[in-house]
């Protein structure tokens, strides 16, 4: 039998080193066998790491639905029917829509995640326009303010995500759509306010953001200017 | 074929059983294991026909866990219940596919059968009930005389009502309800190792030397092993560039079968977590000894006992909690858990004490090994057991670091104590392997 010279203790022969002090058993009359039988076998049990994603969802939805039901029913038992628990109820609807996808769903996709957010969103500013008898904002401002950049969003990021685009043309895309959407702004404000439709202010905001952009696209061209930036500025 | 005898096909969790469910995670596992190494190979054939017999005499383990709206509970499988190989890394957590299935397995080694039980059936008593039954099943497969009696039940008995009771609502008197306050624990860190890997290292030491080295210093086998545990964490606590004065704390599990009639093989166990405080002073060893020794005689004691366990019970029976829908509960449980649970000691000592071995088996098994599944926030458990005059000590952790371990063994040797180490713990070698 072999000792530990550091800790004392008696090791197996199937020990090379003291599974203490990571000390190696150095006997002469009793050396380290390698063919020794181990005490505990070799083979390794898959363990996948169990991820409880449903449960944070399962919990927003608590946490979302109860007040959702208190208001729903303080409204419901003075008025006899909803009214400004209508208010109340499709916001955490709109919150809920907005988190919870993230934690159900198995597979995360952009389209899973964002689409449904976009749609919450249109459905919650028609649920007001609605309750408020008033649609005539809805079709010409609310619709077209909310689809423009959800679509200019959803579009750079798929398009990093698919890494379609990367480095200095990130930067790039995201100023020619921040130029872009500016205008179509200006030009939605106008046609809603009925003068005549053609960008004037907007303009000032778009030309650097594409002047920008240009720069931000010749340097992710030459990839020599890009190692002369990082060289100098590099943190 | 034994005829069913009571056409019970669910059970209610009992009441420490409850919380399992909610706390177990990947890296808490809510998990124990049990093994009796055998003085020779075992025979994976011959053992599945001794599971074969021995599960019809526990009812209650031949389940499966269910969601019902308001608790989960415990459904009678129908499932072939099949022996597995044993594994370097024991201890896995039941996944959503293994949750299907039974709540326990049954490992073969090259001479070892170990049996792991997920904590919501039973506690370390429970198993070491079923394991000797399945050991003694085995033995008398292979023509030794079945030895039945004490903590080793008769597979051909019927099994009884008083063996799955909810001992904890049998026995609460609530007289008082007493819930200990305390303050968060000190907590080992170290370098985590991959989910796949738990480094487990087993002391075996003479059970007369042990007793008597317990016996120098007038305390009690579980009070020794407590105290030399707690002291050398507290120096790790000091030594170890830790800047924190938080109180070093460890739990263990008290079987409470024996201030009570219970014939229950399913939980029925309090825990007492005796601490040091580090920002009163130093300690010297035999202080934290005299103060292990004094807390537990003050808390091992039925009248104790019984005010703990009403604390727990208490909450079952309220109605507010009771009509609320189990996520609710979950995420209840799961607070209560982190605020009062295992942020409150730094490690686990759970003595199952001497297991009775009766000559016939003795004979052919070798010792008891007992190991406790990884915790989500303590990176080391301790577990012990003694059978066959041999105390067997096994640390299991989730940490690649040994500095508890080697403290903890370093120390029984200086007090004289032989300690034979092993370990599963050959892909950290030089080797290559
Ligand atoms: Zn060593």
């Amino acid at each position: 039998m072999s000792y530990c010279v550091h800790c004392g203790v008696e090791l197996d022969r199937s020990e090379k080193r003291c599974p203490l002090c990571q000390t190696e058993v150095i006997d002469p009359r009793e050396p380290f066998d390698e063919q020794a039988v181990r005490p505990y076998p070799r083979r390794l049990d898959p363990i996948t790491r169990q991820i409880n994603r449903r449960f944070v969802g399962s919990l927003i939805t608590i946490v979302l639905a109860f007040p959702a039901l208190l208001c729903g029913a303080i409204d419901f038992s003075q008025a006899g029917r909803l009214t400004w628990s209508a208010y109340v109820v499709g916001a955490l609807v709109l919150v809920w829509s907005w988190t919870v996808p993230y934690f159900l769903l198995r597979r995360r996709t952009l389209s899973g995640v964002f689409i449904p957010g976009v749609l919450a969103l249109l459905s919650y500013l028609f649920l007001i326009a609605w309750l408020q008898q008033d649609l005539s904002w809805y079709l010409p401002l609310a619709l077209p303010l909310i689809l423009m950049p959800s679509a200019l969003i959803f579009l750079i990021v798929y398009l990093v995500i698919r890494r379609l685009i990367r480095g200095f043309a990130i930067p790039a895309a995201i100023l020619i759509a921040a130029g872009l959407l500016i205008v179509a702004i200006e030009l939605v404000l106008k046609h809603h306010a009925g003068g005549p439709v053609s960008p004037t202010w907007s303009l000032y905001a778009m030309i650097p953001c594409l002047a920008l952009a240009t720069v931000c696209l010749a340097i992710a061209r030459r990839q020599a200017i890009l190692d002369e930036i990082k060289r100098r500025l590099h943190l | 074929m034994t005829a069913q005898p009571s056409a019970r096909t669910w059970y209610r969790l009992d009441n420490a059983a409850k919380i399992y469910p909610a706390i177990m995670r990947t890296r808490h596992t809510t998990v124990f294991r049990l093994a009796a190494l055998m003085r020779a190979p075992v025979n994976p054939d011959q053992l599945q026909q001794a599971l074969d017999l021995t599960l019809p005499r526990f009812p209650q383990f031949a389940v499966r866990l269910r969601k019902g709206i308001f608790w989960y509970y415990l459904e009678t499988c129908h499932k072939p219940a099949l022996v597995e190989e044993d594994v370097n890394n024991p201890l896995r957590p039941w996944s959503r596919a293994d949750a299907r299935s039974y709540l326990f397995r049954v490992r073969y080694g090259d001479r070892r059968i170990a049996v792991e039980f997920f904590h919501a059936l039973t506690d370390g008593y429970g198993a070491s009930v079923f394991l000797r039954t399945l050991v003694a099943a085995y033995l008398s497969l292979q023509g030794v005389a079945y030895p039945a009696g004490d903590g080793i039940l008769d597979v051909r008995d019927a099994p009884t009502e008083a063996e799955r009771e909810d001992a904890y609502r049998r026995f609460s008197n609530f007289k008082v309800i007493l819930r200990p306050r305390e303050s968060r624990a000190f907590r080992l860190q170290g370098t985590l190792l991959p989910v796949q890997q738990l480094s487990i290292i087993c002391g075996i030491c003479p059970a007369d030397q042990v007793s008597a080295a317990a016996r120098r210093f007038k305390v009690s086998v579980t009070e020794l092993l407590v105290g030399v545990y707690l002291y050398q964490l507290y120096q790790i606590q000091q030594q170890g560039g830790y800047h924190t004065e938080r109180p070093v704390r460890v739990s263990v599990p008290i079987n409470v079968r024996r201030f009570y009639p219970s014939q229950t093989v399913r939980n029925f166990a309090l825990y007492a977590n005796p601490g040091i405080e580090p920002a009163y002073g130093s300690y010297s060893f035999e202080e934290v000894l005299g103060l292990v020794h004094h807390f537990m005689r003050y808390t091992i004691n039925e009248k104790y006992l019984n005010a703990m366990m009403c604390a727990n019970v208490a909450p079952e029976k309220s109605l507010l909690l009771r009509i609320s829908p189990l996520p609710i509960k979950n995420l209840a449980m799961r607070l209560v858990y982190t605020w009062t649970g295992e942020s409150r000691f730094t490690s686990t000592v759970s003595n199952l004490g001497v297991v009775n071995l009766p000559p016939e088996m003795a004979a052919h098994v070798e010792r008891m090994e007992f190991m406790l599944g990884p915790s989500r926030y303590n990176p080391v458990n301790c577990a012990v057991i003694a059978a066959n005059s041999q105390v067997v000590i096994q640390f299991s952790a989730t940490m690649e670091e040994t500095d508890p371990q080697r403290a903890f063994f370093r120390h029984l040797v200086r007090l004289g104590i032989p300690v034979r180490v092993e370990s599963n713990r050959d892909w950290d070698g030089s080797g290559g392997e």
